[in-house]
């Protein structure tokens, strides 16, 4: 059975962005209910990149430190 | 969808993180084969790491709430995909010993933030690509921006500069009465929202022909907003024709305009108010609808 999830309950039908039914300053906002806060210790991990190498927090910081993303998926 | 022009836009401005000597990689819970595919299509050499069983996305929090085990959603450009264990979009800046340094993490997944507004935001450093001094007058204003292309929910930080000269102060918009303060006028629109005016803070001062302190500013002075381009949510091509037709202009850029109205004076007199109009343009770089192969896509869980 294929499950539709009601993800944008606030469709807007003119233009289709979720944006006109409830104007979102938020948009620029940090949500802190989500994720470890600032200060915290991030976890560690080691994960197989795109080539399929090993890579952990440690070797991927350079001198000031590490940006590191979360991103939806790089295929859809 | 959203997350792909991220992801090209991060390989594009990498010098800028290695010149601030920050690492850069991007977790997903992508397979590692689609990963590499992606990677290799697109020309990213960052790291690109797999978070299949979306642990590491579970450790940082940043799990999406509203799919339980067997989700799928409704992707207009590619039908129904599994979606169990998908990361919010997220961006976390970690200092050398671990802790975090700043961090972003948004529940509009299509809100996607450039390397010049990360490094403006996590660290304070200005990386305006662009730059363009206006037809002002003496007093001399520039607009910038932290970036000169953006897609659907890019957020950028656009800036006004004033420069003032010697002997001559502006008024800060807490003015009231007579004093004409300055203020930034654009509002958010169909195509894309702004947020509040950043002013710096004013001094105080009472001018000779006042009788009461005033908030004055003199010198250089910098107003910054942050700024975004509306995601279209369907992806049809209705709906990217009505887009394209409502917001870009006839050469495909995406403008944004409003304006700056100040009053310039000395201690003695006061030049007539002054209104300057503001425009941006960007180039718009569209939603990405490419799949990787068929045999790679995310098998549903059962």
């Amino acid at each position: 059975m294929v499950k539709r999830l009601l993800n944008y309950a606030c469709f807007a039908i003119l233009f289709p962005s979720r944006l006109v039914c409830g104007d979102a300053p938020t948009w620029m906002q940090d949500t802190v209910a989500l994720g470890i806060p600032a200060g915290a210790k991030a976890p560690g991990f080691e994960l197989p990149d795109q080539s399929g190498r090993k890579r952990s927090m440690a070797s991927l910081m350079d001198r000031r430190g590490l940006v590191l993303v979360f991103f939806r998926s790089a295929d859809w | 969808m959203y997350c792909k022009g991220q992801l090209g836009e991060l390989q594009r401005d990498l010098p800028l993180l290695k010149r601030a000597g920050l690492g850069l990689a991007a977790i997903s819970y992508d397979s590692r084969a689609a990963l590499r595919d992606f990677a290799l299509r697109k020309g990213i050499v960052f790291p690109l790491l797999s978070d299949h069983e979306s642990d590491v996305i579970r450790a940082y929090g940043v799990a999406d709430r509203r799919y339980h085990k067997g989700a799928q959603l409704d992707v207009d450009s590619s039908g129904e995909v599994p979606v169990y264990g998908l990361a919010y979009a997220s961006v976390f800046v970690l200092n050398p010993n671990g802790t975090v340094r700043w961090r972003f993490v948004s529940e509009h997944e299509e809100v996607r933030l450039t390397v010049s507004s990360i490094l403006q935001r996590s660290l304070g450093q200005l990386a305006n690509q662009s730059r363009t001094p206006l037809e002002s007058g003496w007093i001399q204003v520039e607009i910038t921006a932290s970036d000169t292309s953006a897609g659907m929910g890019t957020s950028l930080t656009i800036g006004v500069e004033l420069r003032i000269p010697r002997g001559w102060h502006i008024y800060g918009p807490q003015a009231g009465g007579d004093y004409r303060g300055i203020a930034w006028r654009m509002d958010s629109s169909q195509c894309s929202i702004v947020s509040d005016t950043e002013y710096p803070e004013p001094s105080w001062e009472q001018p000779a022909f006042a009788d009461a302190k005033l908030p004055v500013y003199e010198g250089n002075i910098r107003l910054t907003r942050e700024f975004v381009i509306r995601p279209m949510i369907s992806d049809t091509r209705t709906a990217a024709d009505r887009f394209r037709k409502a917001c870009l202009d006839s050469d495909s850029r995406f403008p944004a305009s409003g304006s700056l109205a100040f009053q310039a004076c000395t201690d003695r007199e006061c030049s007539p108010p002054q209104s300057v109009p503001l425009r941006w343009t960007f180039a718009f770089t569209p939603p990405d609808r490419e799949r990787v192969p068929i045999e790679l896509w995310r098998a549903f869980e059962h």
